[in-house]
């Protein structure tokens, strides 16, 4: 539904951080499913020693989190859009709670986020979701509070 | 301590330059923020902010080394749960991050991590709470 | 309409669990600022779970105004089943 190209449009994340390949379902003002494909080409991944065992390959949390992050802010973004609401303003990660890991993702595996946002209050949006690969459900966050900072300091007063 | 030691795990970078301080389960890592680490050219083009993952990755890679040392060879820890964190303020580069972390047993395998950021002004980056799972793994390497 | 009255206790767990603090810790009159380190993220969270379970919207500029727990019985009484 949206491509790489059209994810770029919306999130100001670049390579190789934008950790969003493709959107498969946007239901504006409620819920995103968006992928993320792993890689071993990926600078996570640079400089393993030869003898680094199968799970020293398990994808980041943090990069996993940052990406189910942007997935909700795509949904976030583009659900504004849509609204003809302006946004302006950085987006700021500001919190998040109740974060579960139930598994791994490894070089060739998808990533699968579904996240769906709860409630826009002014600059802020907060949101819950999942992360899966395949039928595993690897990640579950009760809540991630995304902001709009306006000004250049970006600090929440 | 500088970070020559080779990681031996996936990670966006290497997210502590130096453990500075032990005191009985606390630890704090210090981590100079530049913008050339790796993944930080596009977080943003036009200006860099240290990703707020990235201090979780800061915690837990602090939280990670403390945890292996005290367990000894095979001993591994990584993240199950995040329970809570917020940030408050922007690392930008030229700012040092210190995250002074609280390392408390749960149960034999479980640690919690109670982490508090602070930028070299002395302003509170960010707070968090983590849960790490550690186990031994087969020492076949 | 359905009655919906405002109850102390339910606010304090809602402040309490967003702070991070236990219930009892949490008096009437304790400063969010100044006793548990609410910055603008903890109090626009607190705001959106009194309007999730109120079923309610309260305007952001009544944050300014909830400073402690009796000011936000007082705000959220003034939204609440009227």
């Amino acid at each position: 539904m949206l491509e790489h190209a059209d994810i770029k449009r919306i999130l100001p994340h670049r390579h190789p951080i934008l950790q969003v390949d493709r959107v498969l379902e946007l239901d504006p003002g409620n819920r995103i499913v968006a992928t993320k494909a792993v890689t071993g080409a990926e600078p996570c991944y640079v400089g393993l020693p030869a003898e680094a065992p199968a799970s020293a390959y398990a994808y980041p949390v943090s990069l996993l989190v940052e990406s189910l992050g942007q997935a909700g802010g795509i949904l976030w973004l583009h659900t504004a859009a849509q609204r003809a609401e302006p946004v302006t303003g950085t987006l700021i990660f500001g919190s998040a709670r109740d974060l579960t890991l139930t598994g791994h993702a490894y070089p060739g595996d998808v990533l699968r986020h579904v996240v769906h946002l709860e409630l826009v209050k002014g600059d802020n949006a907060f949101m819950r979701g999942e992360t899966w690969v395949g039928d595993t459900r690897i990640a579950t966050v009760g809540e991630i509070l995304a902001v709009l900072r306006q000004d250049t300091t970006l600090v929440p007063a | 301590m500088a970070a020559s030691t080779v990681r031996a795990f996936a990670a966006p970078l290497d997210a502590v330059d130096r453990i500075e301080d032990r005191a009985a389960g606390v630890i704090e890592a210090v981590k100079d923020i530049v913008a050339d680490d790796p993944y930080l050219g596009g977080h943003y083009p036009d200006f860099t902010i240290y990703p707020g993952v990235f201090t979780i990755e800061t915690v837990y890679q602090a939280a990670r080394r403390a945890i292996e040392e005290r367990g000894g060879p095979g001993t591994r820890a990584e993240i199950a749960a995040i329970a809570s964190v917020r940030f408050s303020a922007p690392l930008l580069p030229g700012d040092v991050l210190r995250a002074t972390c609280e390392l408390t047993d749960l149960d034999p395998s479980r640690v919690r991590v109670k982490a508090r950021c602070r930028r070299g002004d002395g302003r509170t980056s960010a707070q968090l709470t983590l849960e790490l799972l550690v186990h031994k793994e087969n020492a076949d390497a | 309409m359905i009655e919906t009255s405002v109850q102390k206790e339910d606010l304090r767990e809602i402040v309490a669990e967003v702070l991070e603090v236990d219930t009892d810790e949490l008096t009437d009159t304790d400063d969010f600022v100044e006793v548990y380190e609410a910055d603008s993220l903890r109090a626009i969270e607190i705001l959106a779970r009194i309007e999730k379970k109120y079923k309610v919207e309260i305007p952001q500029s009544e944050l300014a105004k909830m400073l402690n727990l009796d000011a936000v019985c007082e705000v959220v009484a003034r939204y609440v089943g009227t």
